[in-house]
């Protein structure tokens, strides 16, 4: 029983010191082979933000925050916030001005309007 | 590791300008995908955010929110922060990577704060936000079926005065 274990042993180990030096250098050979599969970042859609440097739209953000931490950080419960947070910018030239269709706020958007008749 | 995380910046333009990458192709991004895709709302998909800084840059930076949770077809805007507590402005840049790797291809940012400098004042703290959306394909790609957590991270570096990173295709 104990030989047995023992033998079993040596080779294991063996094994694993193979497979960690071949790892060591498959990490490095693969951050700088740029050949192999690896992630490319892709630059955004439509650029950068320009930085709110004066804070401008803050308010609007944490009313955004105070939503995510509310609803347990689902971003679909806090839609209308982060629409108001892009208009804020766009109005503040934060942002390019884009109309909220383009930004995939279109079903907000109808429901808007759906809901302008049956107030007035 | 050190060294060669220092020499990613302008490793990663090098691979740029040989690979041509910083092109748009995928899923027909842009805003008519944008405005035409539906969300598809059986299919939740936790998203984390992490936020690292090179060692010779002395911002803090730090996501805003540890998580989100997010169905594909459906924009969705998050935050970051960061803050420059020294007494002197301090440009920086940066880069993101999304896991899992597959993953990635479907992760599309409309708007963010990568690729260009940013410069922080002395003791100047912004919020930094990512508007981003999952394309709804990647609810029908059976080998994202069980993928139900993206992990997205930035890392800044510090950029001299006038460099960028040159990404063909990108202004």
């Amino acid at each position: 029983m104990r030989s047995a274990l023992h033998s079993g042993a040596g080779p294991a180990r063996s094994r694993f010191s193979a497979r960690s030096r071949s790892g060591a250098a498959r990490t490095m050979s693969t951050a700088m082979n740029f050949g192999a599969k690896s992630f490319k970042p892709r630059p955004p859609d439509k650029g950068a933000f320009p930085l709110d440097h004066f804070g401008e739209c803050s308010a609007s953000k944490e009313l955004f925050m105070e939503c995510l931490r509310r609803s347990g950080f689902q971003s679909g419960a806090c839609r209308e916030l982060s629409m108001a947070y892009l208009q804020c910018r766009m109005e503040r030239q934060l942002m390019a001005n884009e109309p909220l269709e383009k930004l995939g706020f279109k079903d907000l958007i109808d429901e808007k309007s759906e809901a302008k008749p049956e107030k007035s | 590791m050190v060294g060669m995380s220092y020499a990613a910046v302008p490793l990663y333009r090098l691979y740029c300008q040989a690979t041509g990458l910083g092109g748009t192709t995928g899923a027909g991004r842009g805003a008519a995908r944008i405005e035409e895709m539906e969300a598809v709302k059986e299919r939740v998909v936790k998203v984390t955010f992490n936020a690292d800084v090179h060692s010779s840059l002395q911002w803090n930076f730090r996501p805003q929110q540890s998580e989100i949770y997010v169905v594909p077809g459906e924009t969705a805007l998050a935050f970051y922060k960061a803050k420059n507590p020294t007494d002197k402005p301090i440009i920086g840049i940066s880069t993101y990577n999304v896991v899992p790797f597959e993953a990635g291809q479907y992760f599309n940012k409309i708007q963010c704060f990568c690729f260009e400098e940013q410069r922080l004042n002395p003791q100047e703290e912004v919020d930094m936000p990512v508007f981003f959306y999952i394309d709804p394909e990647f609810a029908e790609d059976p080998k994202m079926a069980k993928v139900d957590l993206i992990t997205l991270s930035y890392t800044f570096f510090e950029a001299k005065e006038g460099q960028h990173l040159a990404l063909p295709g990108y202004q």
